[in-house]
C-alpha cells in the first residue's frame, strides 16, 4: 500500500487545482491588504493592534471560504461521480474520508494564515506598534496584541466547528449547495434559537451549540454573553458536538451505498 | 424460454481453464427499498477468461458491478474476489481489481495525466513508466496534458480504461466499456482484452447489452434478466473444422444450383441456397458452383447469433 500522505496530497491537489479556490484566495488577499489602508484613512491615531482587531471583523470570510471547500469535499465527488473511482482503491472509506477532512483542515489554516499574515504585513507598514491615543479600550486584562491573538485562535475554533458541520452535511446529503445552505441557515436559526431558549433562563439553553460558539465572548467576560457559562464549559460542549458530528459523518460515509 | 430457479447454481466453469474462480458470487441478493434488484446470484468466474455479463437495460448489471467493487453492500450473500470477501476483506479484495463502473467520470479540472497520477498515488505498485505505457496504449498521448473537461466521450472512456489497467489488476471489471468508443477504439479494446488474458492471465469481467459485441470478445457469457441469472454459455470464437453450420450461398441461378448439388443437400430460403455443411464442404460446393458456370456473389454462415438467442430468451428485449 502506498502511504497516507499520498491521499492527503491528492486531496490538496483537488482543492488547489481549481480556479474557484484561487478566486477565494485572491479576494481574501485583497481584503487583508486593502482593509488596513482603509482603516488608516478613516481612523486617525490608532495603533497596529487596534487596526488588526478591526480587520478581524472580516474573519467571517476565511470561515465562509473554508465552509465552501468543506461542503464540496465529499459532495463534489458524489455530484461529479468521481466517488466511484475514488472508493475502488485499496483504502478503507474511513481513511479516504480522513484524508479529505485533513485537507480541509489544512485549507482552513492556510486561509487564516494568509488573511492574518497579509493583514499584519500591511498594517505594520501603516501603523505604529506602540499603543496610540484612540486605541480601543475594553475591559481587557492583557494588551491589544494579546486580544488579537486570542480572538484569532477563538475564531479558528469556531471555524473548525462550522466546517466540520458543513463537512458532515456534505457527506450526509451529498449535495454541495445543500451543505453550504444548511450550515449558513443553521448559523441564523442557531442565534434565533439561543434567543428563544435563552441560557440565562433555561438550563438546557446552555447546551445549545450556538450558545457556546463564538468563544471570543469570554475575552471580555469570564461568564460569557449569558453570564452562566465559562470557557471550560463551552469548550467541553463544543468538544461533544464535534465528536458527534465527526462520528456521524464517518459512520454514514462508511455505511451508505454509492449509487451515484 | 427457460428460467432456471435461483436455487440451482449455474456452473460458470469452462473446460478450457482450471483453477480457483477469480470471482465467486455466493447467493448474492440486493434489495433497495422494497425492490429486489438482484435475486440470489450464484456464479463462478473462472480465471483467464473474458467473461461477459449480458442483460437488457435495467437487468442489474451495474448493480452487480457496484457490489463487486464494494460500492454497494449486498443485502445477503457475499462476493469473493481472489479468495477475499469484498465485504469482510475489502482492501485485499479490491487491490486485485481495476474497474470502470458505468461512465468513467474524472476530475474535469485536472488533466488526463493528473487524473492518472491521482490513482497512481493511491497504490505503491505503479511506477511512472507504467503511466506512460497505459497512455500510449489508450492512444491519449497527444491530449493527456489537456484538461479532462475538454475531452470527448470516447476520450474519457479511454482514460477510464487507462485508470482501470494502471496497476495490472488480476481482475478487470468493465461496465459497458465500448460505450462511446469509435469502431477503431472498440477493436483495439477487444484485441487488448484478449491479449491481456493471454499474456498476463488477467480475468476480464465485462458487462454489455451489445450482444454482437459480446460474441466477438467473450469466452463465456452469463445472461441476466430482471436480476436473475438465466443462462451461462460458452462461446467458441474460432470456427471448428468439423462443426457443421448453415451456410447461405448468394448465387445468380439459385434453382439450377440446387439441382446441380442435389435436392436433398440444401434448401432455398430468401432467394439464397442454404446448405448445412462444414468448412471443407463450403469450399467444395463453391468450387462445383463455379465450375458449372454459376456466379457466386457471396457466402455467409448463418449461425444463429447469440443476439437472436438472447432476444428469444429475454422475451424481445423489453426493459424490465
Ligand atoms: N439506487 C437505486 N434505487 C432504486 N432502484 C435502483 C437503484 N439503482 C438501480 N436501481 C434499479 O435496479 C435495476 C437495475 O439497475 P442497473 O443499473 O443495475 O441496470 P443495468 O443492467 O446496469 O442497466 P443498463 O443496461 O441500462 O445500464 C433497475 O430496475 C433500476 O431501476
Ligand atoms: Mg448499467
Amino acid at each position: 500500500m502506498s502511504n497516507f500522505f499520498g491521499l492527503i496530497h491528492n486531496e490538496n491537489i483537488k482543492i488547489y487545482a481549481r480556479m474557484r479556490t484561487w478566486v477565494m484566495l485572491g479576494v481574501l488577499a485583497l481584503i487583508a491588504l486593502l482593509m488596513p489602508v482603509l482603516i488608516h484613512f478613516v481612523s486617525e491615531g490608532i495603533g497596529l493592534w487596534s487596526a488588526m482587531n478591526t480587520l478581524l471583523l472580516f474573519s467571517f470570510l476565511p470561515t465562509v471560504f473554508t465552509i465552501a471547500v468543506a461542503a464540496d469535499s465529499a459532495a463534489g465527488e458524489f455530484s461529479r461521480g468521481t466517488i466511484k473511482l475514488l472508493l475502488i482503491r485499496p483504502w478503507s472509506r474511513s481513511k479516504i474520508l480522513l484524508s479529505k477532512y485533513i485537507s480541509v483542515l489544512l485549507f482552513m489554516l492556510a486561509v487564516y494564515a494568509l488573511f492574518a499574515g497579509l493583514g499584519l504585513l500591511m498594517s505594520s507598514l501603516l501603523f505604529d506598534t506602540e499603543s496610540a491615543a484612540n486605541d480601543m479600550i475594553g475591559q481587557l486584562t492583557g494588551s491589544l496584541g494579546d486580544y488579537f491573538w486570542w480572538s484569532l485562535l477563538y475564531r479558528l475554533v469556531d471555524c473548525l466547528i462550522y466546517f466540520t458541520m458543513a463537512f458532515m452535511f456534505s457527506v450526509v446529503f451529498r449535495s454541495n449547495s445543500l451543505a453550504v445552505a444548511l450550515t449558513i441557515i443553521l448559523l441564523f436559526i442557531g442565534d434565533l434559537v439561543t434567543l428563544l431558549i435563552s441560557p440565562e433562563r433555561y438550563e438546557i439553553g446552555r447546551y445549545l451549540l450556538f450558545a457556546n460558539l463564538d468563544l471570543s465572548q469570554y475575552i471580555s467576560s469570564e461568564t460569557g454573553n449569558y453570564g452562566v457559562t465559562t470557557i471550560g464549559f463551552s469548550l467541553a460542549v463544543l468538544a461533544v458536538y464535534y465528536v458527534i458530528f465527526l462520528a456521524l459523518t464517518f459512520w454514514v460515509f462508511r455505511k451508505r451505498d454509492v449509487a451515484a | 424460454m427457460e428460467i432456471i430457479s435461483d436455487k440451482i447454481p449455474i456452473p460458470g466453469g469452462s473446460g478450457k481453464t482450471v483453477g480457483e474462480p477469480v470471482v465467486r458470487f455466493d447467493n448474492v441478493v440486493k434489495r433497495i427499498g422494497r425492490k429486489t434488484i438482484i435475486e440470489g446470484l450464484t456464479l463462478d468466474v473462472p480465471p483467464g477468461q473474458v467473461y461477459g455479463f449480458l442483460g437488457p437495460n435495467g437487468s442489474g448489471k451495474t448493480t452487480t458491478i457496484r457490489m463487486m467493487t464494494g460500492l454497494m453492500a449486498p443485502s445477503a450473500g457475499d462476493i469473493i474476489i481472489c479468495g477475499h470477501s469484498i465485504t469482510g476483506q475489502f482492501e485485499q479484495a479490491i487491490s486485485q481489481v481495476g474497474a470502470i463502473v458505468e461512465n468513467p467520470e474524472m476530475y474535469g479540472y485536472l488533466s488526463g495525466y493528473q487524473n492518472l497520477l491521482q490513482y497512481a498515488r493511491m497504490r505503491s505498485d505503479v511506477p511512472k513508466e507504467r503511466i506512460g505505457e497505459v497512455i500510449r496504449f489508450t492512444g491519449l498521448e497527444h491530449r493527456i496534458h489537456d484538461k479532462v473537461s475538454t475531452y470527448s466521450l470516447g476520450m474519457r472512456q479511454r482514460l477510464g480504461v487507462a485508470q482501470a489497467i494502471l496497476h495490472r489488476p488480476k481482475l478487470l471489471i468493465l461496465d459497458e466499456p465500448t460505450n462511446g468508443l469509435d469502431p477503431q477504439g472498440i477493436r483495439e479494446l477487444r484485441d487488448y482484452l484478449r491479449e491481456l488474458t493471454r499474456s498476463e492471465g488477467t480475468t476480464v469481467f465485462v458487462s454489455s447489452h451489445l450482444l454482437s459485441e459480446m460474441e466477438l470478445m467473450c469466452d463465456t457469457v452469463a445472461i441476466i434478466q430482471a436480476g436473475r441469472l438465466i443462462d451461462v454459455r460458452e462461446l467458441h470464437s474460432e470456427a471448428d473444422a468439423d462443426t457443421t453450420v448453415e451456410t447461405a450461398f448468394d448465387v445468380d441461378r439459385v434453382e439450377e444450383a440446387l439441382v446441380l448439388l442435389g435436392e436433398e443437400i440444401g434448401i432455398i430460403r430468401d432467394g439464397r441456397l442454404v446448405v448445412r455443411t462444414n468448412r471443407q464442404g463450403i469450399a467444395e460446393i463453391n468450387m462445383r458452383l463455379v465450375q458449372a458456370g454459376i456466379a457466386v456473389y457471396g457466402i455467409r454462415t448463418l449461425t444463429r447469433s447469440l443476439e437472436d438467442q438472447f432476444l428469444e430468451m429475454t422475451g424481445g428485449g423489453h426493459i424490465v
